[in-house]
């Protein structure tokens, strides 16, 4: 295609108002690319990135959010949704530590900080694609890094954050939760690096100025304050409760800054991604806080149970559809819309109570901020 | 019976049905007397204080020094009305008429007695012209036939036989009956002289001991009759000749004689009669007991007097012996309370006559004179019993209505006294202990000192309000938690009541076995942890937040009084507790009353913060939930050595994430609420004491009755505070003498 018709569309959809991604500027040329559209019918890339201190549970997250949607879409029969890794060393990286996770609660007890972190930046590359036919594929790169990088502001602009399509932020509920003392609390700002999380969504914001972005604040390590999936009887139901702390207290200003943006859409959705064991009681040390951790005596939850992190992936496969379905109608192909429908049809399913997914924690989402993209 | 005899009869048990109805009002003269003593004691207490630091104001002094003296002068006036009212109890108490037959020895007293009461010489004896009656003999009209005898005690005896005789001698008296076989007498010479006459009354005891020391048990005893006889007459006939007498000496191991038997000529049965031993009798000892015996145990006493060959007349010595009688007469004029008996049997009718005429005209038509001659029971029943008793009938409500209308006005009287003497105090006392200082200083003073702590008072509440609006963590608090966390989880890990979780498993593994069922062992476990958790909670904390209450109010209140010189620094106790309490008492002995200052005062002392009744409330929902999973928790394991661990692993767990919510809870609500609470708290406290309507008007009135000890600036005795002590305990006396008209 020529560059000149190319920067009249380019330019004809601006003064339209139809901002274009990377994304979508890529199907564009692809679509005047017939061998392309004809032959492989395949989306670009999407990018989703984590950003949080190190050691929260980046990795585990991840691994966590393929494992879960792999196993749960593989149950539903009528889901023609698949995920799948596309190189060996994003299925190894995945169950290696899945892998890890089971083997330290097979053991009966679980100590945090015992899972290896990461130590570069590494790209889980993953594959949606639709069902029986396999005719569209959607590849999509879950970025982890290692999270001393958070300090280091080089490192970042290496990552090159504009095309990050989707941020996930994990929090660590147990900081959150169990910092009662001012100056634990204050220890807590540090410890799950607040400022440097608002600096980057600053930049970040400021990079996707109207183009679709979706951003999720994912508490992880939630079992001890959620009275379902039942962990333990005796512990109270604190959901509320942290989610006050986290939009109203600690990432406040974070939501503020979501909030100045009209493209990004803001989700909350706390998971487990261990699901069998429970904060028994925490300690601090030299202002850090560490845990004492129990596996759970309930009859069935004494095993790795993850709770929710399936959810995320799914929320992202539907933010992909999102964009999809913003294509002009001649761009949509008929094996785009197939995906397009297997996603709807399996976010149907993870929502019915009598899919085989025991437990549906989708009550657990809360929307905080609607993109205008919408 | 005449029914003359019968219609005296009924009104004498009519006179002793009254008297018992006045009782209660006797009683309440007494508890008025001791009301009044007590409040005069109290009143010297502080009078005594108040002169004892006031030594720079001589004026006070002197006006401390003359209230003393007064209220010991009516000290000992309510004492002799209570002394009176003492006697009209005992005399109202009594179930009958009593008639004392006084006179000197040998006048017919004991003849007289016999004849009326139908007894012999055996239990009265008597004899011309001898002193016979060694013992005040009562004679009760009644259908038994017997006699009751008490003796005395050794104390007794040496108090009422020997003490009067040693006082004739001036010599020291006995205390033990060792000492009384001692006595250094003196010499005498004179055998007419009293002194020389009992000198020999004692030798006569001393050598006589023997044969009555062993009575003096103070024991009573119940005779026959028949043996009466020896306990009451000095001599007794000779074993060998009834017509020659020989010295007894039992009667002085004697204190009373009450002899029962049926009068045969009255029909007034409750009726007593009292032979006394003879006045003038040679035993001043005697003498004390005839007229002791008047005061409260005699109605009417017949003065006996027998006219003789050489004296017909009414003489001197029977003046005097009257005179000694009408001395105890208990109310109203003397001849209500004594009539002369004239005894001419035997005599001559003219010494009669003369003696008739002499003593009416020396005593006047006032006094009834009876005359007899009469020896039969019959016969001196008529002349002198059935007269006496009628005059009994006559005299005695009057002489009662008098002698309690005496006591009551006495009492009236002395309280209108003990009124005014209340309100002059008052009113010198505070002339001359508050100074000539004009309102106007107390006024300005007063206001100066409620604006310097006002200004203090406000740093208070701002250092109090900027700590609740912060929010800081209170550490106190927070070390306070954690050692009880840690001190709990101990408890918890050492298997709680068992004392080891080695013991808990093995009490578990007992219980299964028994019960087939863990389920109670989860429960009973769950209920302890629960019980103690609650339990070491709430022991601690208290006390941290008393110290916070201490701390932040009550320490920082005394200081700003203090530095406002409120009470010029008289504010100096070891506690700021006991200091408060010490301003409260100033409040409370104000002059007149500031109700609004001392109710904010007293509301600091009683500030409480409880853990139990405002935090454990609303840190309850961890319990709640321990509570709950009781039934609901479910634990697995292959053997039963492995459920019993795992449910034991399982419920420390759950007990320490119970202990750290709470902890957790109650440090947020410590941080958010207690220095709310102490701020509400001293606002109110603010409100009262600087704010409230009046209250201006309350610190006027505490100033001018502390002026003196606020305003001087060297440090002397607290004059005020005894000064308004002492004017409040007056008022009180006051009260309770004008209660008492």
């Amino acid at each position: 295609m020529s560059n000149s018709i190319l920067d009249f569309i380019l330019s004809f959809l601006k003064k339209v108002g139809f901002p274009v991604s990377g994304a979508i500027m890529n199907i564009i040329t692809d679509y005047w690319d017939w061998d392309k559209l004809s032959g492989k019918a395949k989306s670009p890339c999407y990018n989703i990135g984590f950003f949080g201190p190190s050691r929260i549970g980046k990795t585990t997250l991840a691994a966590s959010m393929v494992e879960e949607f792999k196993q749960f879409s593989s149950r539903i029969n009528s889901s023609y949704l698949k995920l799948s890794a596309l190189d060996d060393i994003t299925m190894t990286k995945i169950s290696g530590r899945i892998n890890d996770l089971k083997a330290g609660i097979e053991k009966g007890t679980f100590k945090t900080g015992t899972l290896e972190g990461t130590s570069d930046h590494e790209e889980l590359k993953l594959r949606f694609e639709e069902g029986a036919r396999k005719s569209f594929k959607q590849d999509f790169i879950l970025h982890d890094f290692p999270g001393g990088w958070i300090n280091d502001p080089q490192k970042i602009e290496q990552l090159n954050l504009k095309d990050w399509d989707v941020i996930i932020l994990p929090i660590d509920s147990v900081v959150i939760m169990e910092s009662v003392e001012l100056e634990h609390k204050r220890a807590a700002r540090n410890d799950l690096c607040i400022d440097q999380v608002e600096n980057f969504m600053r930049d970040w914001v400021k990079t996707r100025t109207n183009l679709p972005s979706l951003c999720i604040l994912a508490p992880i390590k939630c079992e001890t304050y959620f009275s379902t999936p039942k962990v333990s009887s005796m512990l109270a139901d604190k959901s509320q409760l942290l989610f006050n702390k986290i939009t109203n207290e600690y990432y406040k200003d974070v939501l503020s800054i979501i909030q100045s943006s009209s493209s990004v859409e803001c989700l909350y959705m706390p998971v487990n991604t261990i699901g069998c064991c429970y904060l028994k009681m925490p300690t601090w040390e030299n202002g850090k806080l560490k845990g004492v951790y129990s596996i759970s005596f309930e009859p069935g939850m004494n095993r790795w149970h993850p709770y929710g992190p399936s959810y995320l992936m799914l929320e992202i496969c539907m933010f992909i559809c999102s964009q999809l379905r913003r294509l002009p109608k001649k761009a949509m192909s008929s094996s785009m819309e197939s995906f397009i429908q297997a996603t709807s049809e399996i976010d149907k399913a993870m929502r019915d109570p009598d899919a085989t997914a025991p437990e549906i924690p989708y009550n657990r989402k809360k929307i905080l901020q609607r993109g205008s993209f919408k | 019976m005449s029914s003359v005899e019968e219609q005296v009869a009924g009104q004498i048990s009519e006179i002793i049905r009254q008297r018992k109805t006045r009782l209660p009002l006797v009683e309440g003269v007494l508890k008025r007397c001791s009301s009044l003593q007590k409040a005069m004691t109290v009143v010297r207490s502080s009078i005594e204080q108040l002169q004892q630091n006031s030594t720079e104001n001589e004026m006070l002094t002197a006006t401390c020094q003359q209230c003393l003296e007064v209220l010991l002068n009516h000290g000992e006036k309510i004492t002799d009305i209570e002394q009176q009212a003492l006697l009209a109890r005992k005399r109202f108490s009594r179930d009958t008429v009593n008639i004392g037959f006084g006179g000197p020895k040998g006048m017919g007293k004991s003849f007289l007695l016999q004849k009326l009461s139908g007894l012999t010489n055996n239990e009265v004896p008597s004899a011309d012209g001898l002193p016979v009656t060694a013992v005040r003999s009562v004679i009760q009209n009644s259908p038994d036939n017997c006699a009751k005898v008490v003796f005395h005690t050794p104390a007794s005896f040496l108090q009422q036989r020997i003490w009067p005789l040693c006082r004739n001698l001036s010599i020291n008296p006995p205390h033990t009956l060792q000492e009384f076989q001692d006595i250094k007498l003196p010499e005498t010479q004179n055998s007419s002289d009293r002194s020389f006459q009992c000198c020999n009354k004692i030798k006569e005891y001393q050598s006589a001991l023997p044969e009555y020391r062993d009575l003096l048990t103070g024991k009573e005893k119940t005779i026959a009759l028949s043996e009466l006889r020896p306990y009451v007459t000095y001599r007794l006939p000779s074993p060998n000749d009834d017509k020659v007498t020989v010295p007894n000496h039992v009667y002085v191991a004697v204190s009373t004689v009450t002899i029962y038997c049926e009068f045969p000529q009255t029909s007034v049965k409750n009726l007593k009669l009292i032979d006394l031993p003879g006045l003038g009798e040679l035993d001043p000892s005697l003498e004390s007991i005839h007229t002791e015996g008047f005061k409260d145990n005699v109605d009417l006493c017949l003065f006996i007097r027998r006219p003789s060959g050489n004296r017909p007349d009414w003489d001197q010595e029977a003046q005097r012996a009257l005179d000694t009688l009408t001395r105890n007469c208990p109310a109203g004029h003397p001849s209500d309370f004594v009539i002369l008996v004239i005894n001419g049997g035997g005599c001559k009718t003219d010494y009669v006559t003369i003696m008739e005429k002499d003593a009416r005209d020396k005593l006047g038509d006032r006094y009834t004179i009876l005359t007899t001659d009469k020896s039969d029971s019959q016969g001196l029943s008529a002349e002198v019993l059935s007269r006496a008793l009628d005059h009994l009938s006559q005299k005695l409500p009057k002489s009662d209505n008098a002698l309690f209308l005496g006591i009551s006005e006495s009492l009236n009287s002395l309280s209108r006294i003990i009124t005014d003497f209340c309100d002059e105090a008052k009113r010198t006392l505070r002339q001359y202990g508050q100074g000539e200082d004009s309102e106007e200083l107390r006024r300005h003073a007063a206001e100066q000192a409620l604006r310097r702590f006002a200004r203090l008072s406000f740093k208070i509440r701002d250092s109090i309000e900027k700590r609740a609006v912060r929010q800081d963590d209170l550490t106190e608090v927070i070390d306070s938690l954690d050692r009880i966390k840690d001190e709990t989880l101990e408890y918890f890990n050492n298997g709680m009541q068992e004392g080891s979780r080695e013991n808990w498993l093995e009490m578990a593994n007992d219980r299964y076995a028994q019960d087939n069922a863990l389920n109670k062992v989860q429960t009973d476990t769950i209920n302890q942890m629960r019980v103690q958790i609650a339990q070491r909670f709430s022991l601690e904390l208290d006390s941290v937040y008393k110290d916070y209450i201490t701390h932040e109010i009550l320490e920082k209140t005394v200081a700003a009084l203090n530095d406002a010189k409120v009470l010029n620094n008289m504010l100096n106790e070891e506690s700021a507790e006991k200091n408060l309490k010490s301003f409260l008492s100033y409040l409370d002995n104000t002059e007149h009353p500031v109700p609004q200052m001392r109710e904010a005062v007293e509301g600091l002392i009683t500030l409480k913060i409880e853990h139990n009744a405002q935090f454990y409330p609303r840190a309850y929902d961890p319990i709640r939930s321990l509570k709950n999973i009781a039934d609901v928790m479910k634990i697995e394991g292959n053997t039963l050595e492995e459920r019993c661990e795992n449910l034991y692993t399982n419920l420390v767990d759950m007990g320490t994430r119970t202990i750290i919510d709470i902890r957790n809870k109650i440090i947020e609500e410590t941080r958010n609420n207690l220095f709310n609470i102490l701020l509400v708290a001293y606002e109110k406290f603010e409100d009262s004491i600087i704010r409230n309507n009046n209250v201006n008007d309350e610190w006027i009135r505490f100033f001018k009755s502390y002026y003196n000890d606020i305003i001087t600036s060297d440090k002397k005795a607290n004059i005020s505070y005894l000064l308004n002590e002492t004017l409040k305990h007056l008022s009180a006396l006051r009260d309770r003498a004008s209660s008492a008209v």
